[in-house]
């Protein structure tokens, strides 16, 4: 099927008129996808190690084609210059893999899904803090969680609201997501050290939201 | 709290801008705070915004090489290859039966098989020979003014008048052999 798609483009290559269709330096799509064979392909199977979509050789192949397909169709030509064309290219790559995950997924049986529980799914987004916030660990509040579970992620979530834009992020980064102080300080244009103090402040915050309201979690700390 | 389902504004144009801060090309402090507005709001951006940091700011994990490039340059009648690779299984310098044909012959394994690919210099062009032992084989050719399919049949498929420069073969639109052909 992918091969048939690649030779319809092959036969309507008159109508997009490509050799006409400079985008970057005067190099036609075909010449900036030679370019950038070699990452396309590294980056989707750097992709597919990121998230555990467990693709095989055949699949990322297929995907591959697929991407350079849609670059010489229209995606160079609705490049804007937003960002380096790099980068434009992984856009393309993350949501094509993304979708194909999607619609493999959906060929899979309800047990299969159950096993494959590491592929990524936005069809289940809730961030289930419950789950992927340890609570034990983060906040040293062990009995909280017998009891006051859901109440405390409520309180959380209130707190939450009160947040700036990068606060907000960083407790989902670093708390949920768990990545190292040193990948957002990069993402948010931040220092490390920022970083680390907002952590603390937004520790404090939470804990002070909690002592609150259930006064008795610091007694039951401190003894 | 944030929001965890993919946001309504979300389009493409959004996407774009949201890589474009995450690579620096966007430096205006009133975009990129809308950037991390937008990405407490939608989870699909905010995972691009991560991966885009955790992919390509980290290029450090081991991938296997997928392409064969092939360096020849072409000198005093007769092609010179520049560099070699590792699958080239016996490249070889070969003058055809013709004293005067410039040709290089390569074996690229490919499925159980060997791809055997003929680069022949003829009048300030290239020609390409591709012998195959399984007929039904599609090869791309893709260079900077042309995009071209061939299909093995009698055990052969070819090219011809290929502009010197970049030279792409897709094998199946799978395995990427580029040649890069200095005249």
């Amino acid at each position: 099927m992918f091969l048939a798609k690649i030779s319809m483009i092959k036969y309507c290559l008159p109508k997009f008129d490509l050799l006409e269709m400079c985008t970057m330096d005067d190099k036609t799509p075909q010449q900036l996808l030679i370019d950038h064979l070699d990452y396309i392909k590294r980056f989707i199977k750097k992709i597919n190690n990121l998230r555990n979509y467990g693709l095989t050789e055949e699949e990322i192949d297929d995907i591959f084609q697929t991407v350079c397909e849609k670059l010489l169709d229209k995606g160079f030509a609705n490049y804007k210059g937003n960002s380096k064309i790099e980068t434009y290219i992984f856009q393309i790559i993350h949501n094509e893999m993304k979708t194909f995950v999607k619609k493999k997924q959906k060929i899979l049986s309800i047990s299969e899904c159950r096993a494959h529980k590491n592929i990524d799914d936005d069809n289940n987004e809730e961030d289930n803090y419950s789950e992927t916030l340890d609570l034990y660990k983060n906040f040293e509040i062990d009995y909280v969680d017998k009891i006051f579970g859901k109440d405390i992620i409520e309180i959380i979530d209130n707190t939450l609201s009160t947040f700036d834009n990068k606060d907000k992020l960083i407790f989902n980064w670093y708390f949920l997501c768990k990545h190292s102080q040193v990948l957002i300080a990069q993402m948010l244009k931040l220092s490390q050290p920022t970083v680390y103090e907002r952590i603390e402040k937004i520790k404090k915050r939470i804990m002070e939201a909690i002592k609150k309201k259930y006064p008795e979690v610091e007694e039951e700390m401190l003894s | 709290m944030m929001q965890i389902h993919t946001h309504n504004n979300c389009n493409d144009d959004m996407q774009q801008t949201v890589l474009g801060v995450a690579d620096g090309t966007i430096q205006d402090e009133t975009i990129i705070d809308e950037v991390f507005h937008h990405l407490t709001e939608c989870k699909y951006c905010r995972q691009l915004y991560e991966d885009y940091f955790l992919v390509v700011e980290k290029d450090d994990l081991d991938i296997e090489e997928d392409v064969f490039s092939f360096d020849l340059e072409y000198n005093n009648n007769s092609f010179n290859p520049i560099t070699l690779h590792k699958h080239v299984v016996l490249p070889q310098v070969q003058v055809l039966s013709q004293p005067n044909v410039p040709v290089v012959e390569i074996e690229y394994p490919f499925k159980d098989s060997i791809i055997r690919l003929k680069i022949i210099y003829h009048n300030q062009t290239i020609d390409i020979g591709i012998y195959y032992p399984k007929n039904g084989l599609k090869i791309y050719l893709l260079t900077g003014s042309r995009f071209d399919v061939a299909t093995v049949t009698s055990n052969m498929a070819s090219f011809s008048s290929i502009e010197p420069g970049t030279i792409v073969l897709l094998v199946e639109f799978k395995k990427i052999i580029k040649i890069n052909v200095k005249i």
